[in-house]
């Protein structure tokens, strides 16, 4: 089933498209998931076992479950940095498997990944990392940061002012704090200009406080941009204020597709816990008080 | 303990024979694969140094028996001059030196950077390509410098240029293994990053790669250009320019103090370089000159840089919103030491009076050459060749092991954690650096003077300069001792001594071994060019074949000088990889 995609071919306005509020047409679908099968080791590993969903752009997606579950599998494949045992895998109507060189990275250049262990560069200043941002919309290598237009200067102090981090520009990112860290990675995939932002536990190294304050960050720029985003979270009470969709994933399979509205209250989500987590042995993995 | 079918092949011993639960063993520690392999590399290699020690027909009594000559001839050098008349041409030769070294390296490194990507298997896919970069890497390590300074002489003619461009070649070895290990082992997080944004392959080579690798780039280079700097007199003996020139001169005319003066002045020069470079690896690198402390061999040769951890405050933050990236202190440093380093490398082409042109025009002949080189049949390898390939490896093996004699214990006391008193650490400290400053070919020389012609000769000259080497390899590694267990056994009422034999001993062993291995690799590599000055060895007949301009002879013998040192090398990754 392939959607008609009317949007796909043309990229945002890189100059001014910062901001483009539009109406989210929730009919186009931005990812579309298949039977998808991925084996380490030879097959002795089973990551993903025949995961199938669809995402309708604008959807704020949050995938929950415990570590080993495969969410990250999930989210490595839909910007091709893993390639599926089986099934098929679309994103923005490109076949990513197929997807290789000049197509695969202007798909990757519409698509954010925001890492766990933030992977920025540590040697390199924010202003740097947050331009290599605008590397999918250039030609050829950039050495340090006077090789970028001076617009795209501008244009990425603009996105460190929007994490809160414009007067530490030209700081190298290694002598910043975790939180600080994931902030320009942040700034850095808003600087692609994506249509989808996916999120491996981007707060998963970071203290309870800080994490709350990047996830809303995160989602607040998302939300601005109009961006589709699918995170993938240990903590389900950072999701509850903003997701519209859970989804939780065990042992590769999904167990749980729901939609976030009033009606999911405080016994639903521990519904999903204990779900995913029948024995409770793995309480401590959620940041939510479990009790009873 | 699961059952399982296990394939045996990546088992150790105890896995394969699991001890019985009964834990009473027998009172004699078990026969592991570990203890196997160091058994049989200590005997063998002591069995192998005896043979050397025997062929070199080097004996204490021999020694001893000498001294008066020896005495005598030494009085002849001393005390050292360095002649007012040929002062200007000395002048002229370090500078032709320096500015040698430092092309050569400028070229190797500029050479091996590409190379180096290429080798990397997270960067190039393609293994055929991969296969190939390693090879010309694994041999131009392998190929002593003046190897290729013998050949290159043949295009250019005597002067400086070949020994700019044999130092550049052999610099690639050395500079293209470290810098594509150094890619491998980069954290591929960054790279993921950069080429999620939609990085092509080359806009990730240099932002998620390049920008990771700049330090180590920096330190490898600038270690490298102390090594070509040291290396850099051996040149002058087969007409590539430079101090060895001079050197060769004094010798021939049994000019003795002025050889001395001059050796020595080198020694300082070397000195003084080490520490020039040293300090600009601090200046541009601050805090960073550790951040290749990953490597285990390189990093301690460059010694006493510590991991500089957490504990460098992070600096005030830069509160600059200029879209041009502020004149930090780093910064400016940065672009002084790039601007003298590009102001050196056109220098070194200008003072010594090279052309481009010429560099380029002659490369056409080297197909030619190279084909000349390859050896069409075996008639090369003569008799005469190959006692004297066994006496080069004879060499190798009797100066390691008379250098560790010295070196292991002096290493001790060299160690700032073990050594007995601080005037001792200082004390074995210079005597180590002394000894490590003075370049292989300038010792032999002197010991030729002081011994003899012969293989003698040579073996000392390479252990002297080795007991430097080692001492420093060896205190580092002592260093780096872990002192839980230390404490531990002196909780016990241990003395001193059997702390370090108990506690420090075991824990320094696995990178004692694989250091041995090393310095063996190093010495066999050296004893390839004590021939040129008369101290034994296969160096003598690959000049003669250069100047007789027989060419398949230099192409067989380059060909075995490859094949021992690679032998070597393929030794000490198997061992380094069993043991550590």
């Amino acid at each position: 089933m392939v959607p008609p995609n009317p949007t796909s071919t043309t990229g945002p306005d890189v100059s001014t498209a910062t901001v483009t509020p539009s109406v989210a047409t929730s009919t186009t679908t931005a990812v579309s998931v298949r039977d998808l099968v991925k084996t380490f080791d030879e097959g002795r590993v089973r990551a993903l076992d025949g995961v199938s969903f669809d995402v309708p752009e604008g959807q704020l997606l949050v995938i929950i479950g415990l570590s080993g579950s495969g969410k990250s599998t999930l989210l490595r494949h839909l910007n091709g940095l893993h390639t599926p045992t089986a099934g098929s895998v679309e994103v923005l109507g490109v076949d990513v498997p197929a997807a290789k060189g000049k197509q695969l990275r202007s798909l990757r250049r519409d698509v954010g990944f925001v890492f766990q262990q933030f992977n920025i560069v540590g040697r390199l200043s924010c202003m740097e990392n947050v331009l290599s941002g605008a590397l999918g919309r250039l030609r050829g290598p950039r050495m340090g940061a006077m090789m970028y237009p001076k617009s795209m200067r501008e244009e990425a102090l603009r996105q460190l002012d929007r994490v809160g981090l414009g007067d530490r520009a030209w700081q190298r990112t290694d002598t910043l704090s975790g939180g600080q860290q994931q902030r320009v990675a942040i700034a850095r995939t808003l600087m692609q200009n994506p249509r989808i932002v996916l999120a491996d536990e981007p707060v998963a190294s970071l203290d309870p406080e800080i994490s709350g304050q990047v996830m809303d960050l995160l989602v607040q720029c998302c939300i601005e941009d109009n961006i589709t985003v699918l995170c993938s979270l240990h903590q389900v009470d950072l999701a509850l204020g903003w997701a519209n969709r859970l989804i939780g994933l065990q042992d590769g399979r999904i167990v749980l597709d729901s939609p976030v509205d009033p009606s999911l209250d405080q016994d639903r989500v521990m519904e999903v816990y204990r779900r995913l987590d029948p024995t409770g042995e793995k309480a401590d993995e959620y940041e939510l008080d479990i009790r009873g | 303990m699961t059952i399982t079918t296990p394939s045996t092949e990546h088992q150790s011993f105890e896995e394969r024979h699991p001890a019985p639960p009964t834990a009473t063993s027998s009172p004699n520690p078990p026969w592991t694969s570990q203890r196997i392999i160091m058994w049989g590399l200590s005997i063998g290699f002591i069995a192998a140094s005896l043979w050397g020690l025997r062929r070199v027909e080097l004996s204490l009594v021999g020694i001893i028996d000498g001294w008066p000559e020896t005495q005598n001839l030494l009085e002849r050098m001393w005390p050292p001059v360095i002649s007012a008349d040929d002062r200007q041409v000395i002048i002229e030769a370090i500078l032709d030196t320096f500015f040698m070294a430092f092309a050569g390296t400028a070229i190797g490194i500029l050479l091996s950077i590409p190379l180096a990507f290429a080798a990397a298997q997270n960067v190039m896919p393609w293994r055929p390509v991969r296969i190939a970069a390693r090879a010309v890497i694994v041999f131009t390590r392998a190929v002593p410098t003046i190897a290729f300074a013998l050949v290159f002489v043949r295009v250019y003619g005597i002067g400086v240029l070949p020994g700019i461009i044999a130092i550049g070649l052999h610099s690639i070895g050395m500079i293209g293994k470290l810098l594509s290990d150094a890619i491998e082992q980069i954290d591929p997080g960054p790279r993921e990053g950069v080429l999620s944004t939609g990085a092509g392959p080359f806009q990730d080579m240099v932002t998620g790669i390049w920008s990771q690798i700049t330090p180590t780039v920096i330190s490898v280079s600038l270690y490298r250009l102390e090594i070509d700097f040291r290396g850099a007199p051996i040149l002058g003996f087969v007409g590539a320019g430079g101090i060895g020139v001079i050197l060769r001169g004094y010798q021939g005319n049994l000019r003795y103090p002025d050889l001395l003066g001059v050796a020595l002045l080198f020694v300082v020069l070397v000195v003084i370089m080490e520490i020039a470079s040293s300090l600009t690896r601090r200046a541009i690198l601050g805090s960073e000159g550790g951040a290749t402390s990953r490597e285990t061999w390189f990093t301690r040769l460059l010694g006493g840089q510590k991991d500089a951890v957490a504990d460098v405050a992070a600096p005030a933050a830069i509160r600059s919103r200029s879209l041009t990236p502020p004149w930090t202190k780093d910064r400016i440093r940065l672009n002084i030491a790039a601007a003298v380093g590009a102001l050196l490398f056109v220098l070194s082409f200008v003072i010594p009076d090279i052309s481009f042109t010429e560099m380029f025009a002659e490369l056409r002949n080297l197909p030619d050459i190279a084909w000349r080189l390859v050896p069409k049949d075996m008639e090369w390898f003569t008799d005469r060749v190959r006692g004297d390939l066994i006496e080069t490896v004879a060499i190798g093996f009797a100066s390691t092991f008379l250098a560790l004699l010295v070196s292991i214990p002096l290493a001790f006391v060299a160690a700032s954690n073990t050594a007995p008193g601080r005037w001792a650490y200082r004390f074995s400290r210079l005597t180590a650096l002394m000894l490590r400053a003075a370049p292989d070919i300038v010792i032999a020389v002197l010991f030729v003077v002081a011994i003899g012609l012969g293989p003698a000769a040579g073996t000392l000259a390479l252990a002297v300069g080795l007991i430097g080497f080692a001492t420093k390899l060896f205190a580092d590694n002592i260093e780096e001792v872990r002192q839980g267990p230390r404490d531990g056994v002196t909780a016990t009422g241990a003395s001193h001594l059997q702390d370090v034999t108990t506690a420090v001993t075991p824990q320094v062993l696995p990178a004692l071994v694989s250091n041995v291995l090393y310095l063996l690799d190093i010495s066999l590599r050296s004893s390839t060019v004590l021939g040129i000055v008369g101290a034994g060895g296969i160096g003598f007949l690959l000049q003669n074949a250069s100047k007789t301009l027989n060419f398949e002879v230099m192409g067989g013998i380059i060909l075995s000088i490859f094949v021992i040192v690679y032998a070597i090398e393929l030794l000490a990754g198997w061992v380094r990889r069993r043991i550590i």
